[in-house]
């Protein structure tokens, strides 16, 4: 397509530059840790200032990752690859693990480290939460769905009708988001997805009761395969879609917000400090700094006037009422 | 920084790509997107979107186009809303479109018009559905009774007002509608649907349809019934007596995409109609003298299929064709008076059409985009009562429309259609050339002009009418036996084309009204119409001839301000209308401008409140008004209440309607008489 999104154009050579540093970083990691594979056990001093990084399976969004964090961390605190035996040898060290594959990893280990989970789902999350046993917290990746719904009516003051998709037994899981919405202004019902055979049979009924739907984060609903159907039923009937994450955006969804990179260190550095300092983790936490996408030619194609990314940003945080992180429930 | 060739680079961009596969895609590619901003799993495009009916304007110029790059007034009413409103024909959806009238000016017989000009029938106006042009072959009026698209299934239609000939060719004279039906991709599974009420409305609706990863169907099943109006006035007696008009029908659709490949699709329709639309033997006409009512006995069926190629996101192309046939059988026992002999009669008719389109859509950048295409269509008849057996009409076209946005506050529409018919003298070009200034942002002014012919249709100019005589009674006269009876014409083909120079200057504008949002668009028009066929179309009266010339002027607003819970809309049309006797001398030359007005209007207009509550439960009040038509004003308010009940698994709702006639008198034909001004219905639907 001819207009790409806004915030996401960027040169060709930009690009190119970027994957090189990237191979550069891939080629001193490989370095580094068979640098580090022979003083396996570190020195005492740096013994609780010690962060291991459990990578996600994107190997350049994990070296840009840990760049990030220790720029956000500073010099006192060593920010390493995690592997099971540094972590085993180093029981106390927290492990931040990128993505719910890591952090299965990790928690799948015989002495379970002090965890902080990242780049995941507070739904994913929710698997973990409840165990028993050293610290384990998490900065949420997905947007939360209040914020979501609130951009939502940003975009569409007068419609005050929210339909979101679900998957069986998810249902009740939404039952405290609707009691927010509600003091919004806003009402809310869910549509069972029972399997992928029902998927549009749900969305034309969602379609009928809402102004927008409201997209979890839901793989299974919400995933490449199914996204353009989607899209195509609910414009076809004149109705939006927010969420559930950027790259949606792309795809076609009208807007989101989402949390920047840079915004997830810091969050996440601010949790390992506070680890660092008490030996406790922090609740889990959607970052309190979010950013807002909008596809301006889809609403453009929909008639519908769309403000500026940043001005919906500023009126959603006023809404929001700034300062405050949402805590977990 | 050179040494990384394109190729290596596609290559580590492949390579960091290749994970995506076996982990949560969505996770990852937001990674991916934050992080190093290379692309991400999805097709970096809408590609899709632009082939398939997103709610742009397609109508007008047969390319996808925001309002603010639309050449000339579109007006779009959403399927919800005819749900909502409680609209239970097809034809009462057109009271909400400025400018357009609805009227029976037979008798059970709906007619609508945009700017008027009705004598019986409306030939005047593009019907489309899914693309497929539905007005009828020979005669080209709209039979909108037996319409085959149910209202459950419409997604929107699309009213393009004012000569649309540059995109649809002769027949798109003062409008074009396209009905859009929802796409099979979009109705999987059940959706069950009823009202019952006044006047013997009955009606049934049930479909059924799946998708799969390439494959979209569903199956439609519609049963209309009506009785139609309460009484008609005996000629004679001049005294009120029941009316034998009403209809009972059958329809079958069927609709499916299948997904070829990436770059092809197929769409293919199919449906059939079947059953008794009721005439009354006092209105087929005295000197007939028929003793059975003369029931129209309808056997419609169509085919269309569609074939969707598109191997670049900026450019595609698809193939059309479709053929359809209406097969109407008319027979009736008569006694003419005086004559002493009974016989049996028809006016039966069938009349098919094929039609086979190209079309072509390349976009050379977002500002410069271009449709052009290929149409042939071919009508045929078989009538031995109208044609004294049969004929055919043939039209080749070829169309283009390009749009040009050279500042982003100006876009140029420049389109054309060349068109040649066995029905045309000379072969025509209908142009059509608009500007679309954008004021501001979400404003745009927009400056039309278009012209366009119709051609008359095959009855007009081929009339051979009479009326053949079966199963004679007594057998004295069995030499009528097979011959046409009675008054015999054949018209005499000197018919010209009409023509239309039309004239538009429109503005649509977006506003947020606190919580709300505005729409509105406004239009001023000027149009001369030259060479208009009028005159009287009957068998003891014919003189059908080129000889008016209308001059059209007025305005057009269409509102529509959102709010949550309420939605409010409102339209307006103003007609002045100039209208000059142009033929050979008459004693009456303003009765041949009348003859042509029957649906025209000074003021008509429409108001429409959509208000929800607690509990699921909202109401709907329209009001539709006309002032007015030949015998007095149209006038009527509709209240639709209905609670509505989602579950995760199932929907229903449960509606009534109260529709309110203000007026006792029928505003267009005295026969046309309700019993009772309170109309009430009761609905129920369920969908899973």
């Amino acid at each position: 397509m001819t207009n790409r999104p806004q915030t996401l154009t960027t040169s060709l050579a930009g690009r190119a530059r970027r994957l090189l540093i990237a191979l550069m970083s891939v080629l001193a990691l490989l370095v580094g840790s068979s640098a580090g594979a022979q003083s396996l056990v570190p020195t005492d001093q740096s013994f609780s200032h010690l962060v291991l990084v459990a990578g996600s399976d994107n190997a350049a969004f994990n070296i840009r990752f840990i760049e990030l964090l220790k720029q956000t961390l500073g010099d006192r605190i060593e920010v390493r690859p995690y592997t099971e035996a540094i972590s085993q040898a180093q029981p106390q060290a927290l492990v931040v693990s990128l993505g719910n594959r890591a952090l299965s990893r990790v928690q799948q280990q015989s002495t379970r480290p002090p965890t902080l989970a990242l780049m995941i789902d507070e739904d994913q999350f929710a698997n973990y939460a409840n165990r028993n046993g050293p610290p384990l917290s998490a900065i949420y990746y997905d947007p939360p769905l209040l914020r979501q719904a609130l951009l939502g009516h940003l975009i569409l003051p007068h419609g005050n009708q929210v339909s979101m998709l679900v998957r069986p037994g998810q249902e009740t899981n939404y039952d405290q988001l609707i009691d927010e919405l509600a003091s919004y202004g806003l009402k809310a019902k869910l549509f069972t997805v029972d399997s992928e055979d029902n998927l549009i049979a749900s969305l034309a009924r969602a379609l009928t009761y809402g102004d927008y739907l409201l997209a979890v984060s839901d793989n299974a609903i919400y995933n490449p395969r199914t996204i353009k159907h989607i899209l195509l039923t609910a414009y076809r009937r004149n109705r939006i879609v927010i969420g559930p994450g950027r790259a949606f955006v792309r795809a076609g969804v009208l807007a989101t917000t989402y949390t920047p990179v840079d915004d997830i260190a810091r969050a996440a550095s601010r949790h390992i400090k506070a680890f660092l300092q008490s030996g406790r983790l922090p609740p889990a936490v959607h970052p309190e700094d979010f950013g807002v996408e909008i596809n301006q030619q889809v609403a453009r194609s929909l008639n519908i006037p769309l403000p500026e990314a940043s001005q919906l940003e500023a009126q959603l945080k006023s809404l929001l009422g700034a300062g405050t992180e949402e805590e977990a429930p | 920084m050179s040494l990384l060739t394109p190729n290596i680079k596609k290559y580590l961009a492949a390579a960091l790509l290749a994970p995506l596969s076996s982990v949560p895609a969505q996770v990852l590619a937001d990674n991916l997107v934050a992080a190093l901003d290379v692309s991400d799993a999805f097709a970096e495009d809408y590609g899709f979107l632009l082939e398939a009916p997103v709610p742009e304007v397609l109508t007008t110029t047969k390319l996808r186009q925001p309002k603010s790059r639309v050449p000339g007034t579109t007006t779009v009413i959403q399927g919800q809303l005819i749900r909502d409103l409680g609209i239970l024909n097809l034809v009462e959806v057109f009271r909400l479109v400025p400018g357009m009238t609805v009227g029976y000016v037979g008798s059970n017989r709906p007619v609508t018009s945009y700017h008027g000009t009705v004598a019986y029938d409306q030939r005047r106006l593009q019907v489309l559905i899914d693309g497929r042009t539905a007005y009828l072959p020979s005669l080209s009026g709209v039979d909108w009774n037996t319409m085959p698209v149910a209202l459950e299934n419409i997604e929107r239609i699309e009213i393009s007002r004012g000569p649309n000939a540059a995109a649809y060719g002769i027949n798109a004279f003062l409008g074009t509608i396209n009905i859009i039906t929802r796409s099979p991709e979009d109705t999987q599974g059940v959706n069950l649907h009823t009202s019952y009420g006044s006047r013997g409305h009955k009606n049934v609706f049930g479909s059924a349809g799946n998708v799969s990863d390439d494959f979209g169907w569903r199956l439609s099943y519609e049963r209309r019934d009506e009785d139609g109006f309460d009484f008609q006035v005996n000629d004679d007696t001049l005294e009120r007596e029941t009316v034998h008009d009403g209809y009972s029908l059958n329809f079958f659709n069927y609709d499916a995409r299948k997904t070829l490949s990436s770059v092809h699709s197929l769409d293919l329709r199919a449906g059939v109609t079947d059953g008794i639309d009721e005439e009354d033997k006092g209105r087929i006409g005295d000197e007939f003298g028929a003793i059975t009512d003369p029931d129209v006995d309808v056997r419609d069926y169509y085919l269309q299929a569609r074939w969707n190629y598109a191997p670049l996101e900026n450019h595609y192309l698809h193939v059309q064709a479709s053929y359809q046939n209406y097969d109407r059988h008319q027979k009736w026992r008569t006694c003419p008076p005086g004559f002493g002999f009974c016989a049996d009669t028809n006016q039966n008719i069938e009349e098919s059409r094929l039609e086979l389109e190209i079309q072509d859509t390349l976009i050379l950048n977002p500002d410069l985009r271009l449709v052009s295409g290929l149409g042939y269509r071919e009508d045929r008849f078989n009538s031995d009562t109208f044609f004294n057996g049969n004929g055919s009409n043939y039209q080749s076209r070829l169309f283009s429309n390009v749009e040009y946005t050279p500042i982003q506050w100006l876009t140029f529409n420049v389109g054309a259609n060349w068109e040649d018919s066995n029905t045309l003298d000379n072969e025509v070009i209908s142009p059509r050339f608009a500007a679309n200034f954008q004021l501001a942002e979400n404003q745009t002014l927009r400056f039309v002009f278009s012209k366009a012919v119709r051609t008359p249709d095959a009855f007009e100019q081929g009339a051979d009418w009479g009326y053949r005589a079966t199963n004679v009674e007594p057998d004295a006269l069995a030499f009528l036996e097979g011959m046409r009876v009675g008054p015999v014409f054949q018209a005499p083909g000197t018919l010209d084309e009409e023509r239309i120079i039309s004239r538009e200057i429109s503005y649509f504008g977006q506003f947020r009204v606190g919580d709300g949002l505005l729409s509105t668009e406004i239009k001023y028009f000027y149009d001369h119409l030259r060479d208009i066929i009028s005159g009287h179309l009957s068998l003891g009266e014919w003189d059908l001839d080129n000889n008016v010339a209308l001059d059209q002027k007025g305005f057009e607003v269409e509102t529509s301000l959102e709010y949550p819970d309420t939605q409010l809309r409102l339209t307006y049309a103003y007609m002045d209308q100039d209208g000059e006797y142009t033929g050979e001398p008459v004693a009456d030359e303003q009765e041949f401008i009348d003859l042509e007005s029957r649906l025209t209007a000074r003021h008509s207009g429409s108001a429409v409140w959509v208000q929800q509550y607690g509990f699921d439960i909202s109401s709907a009040l329209a009001y539709y008004f006309v002032d007015e038509f030949r015998r007095g004003q149209f006038e009527r308010a509709d209240l639709r209440l209905v609670k509505n009940v989602y579950t995760p698994r199932l929907n229903y709702d449960v509606a009534v309607i109260f529709q309110y006639y203000l007026h006792d008198i029928p505003p267009i034909s005295r026969n046309n008489i309700i019993k009772d001004r309170n109309q009430v219905f009761l609905e129920a639907g369920l969908r899973f």
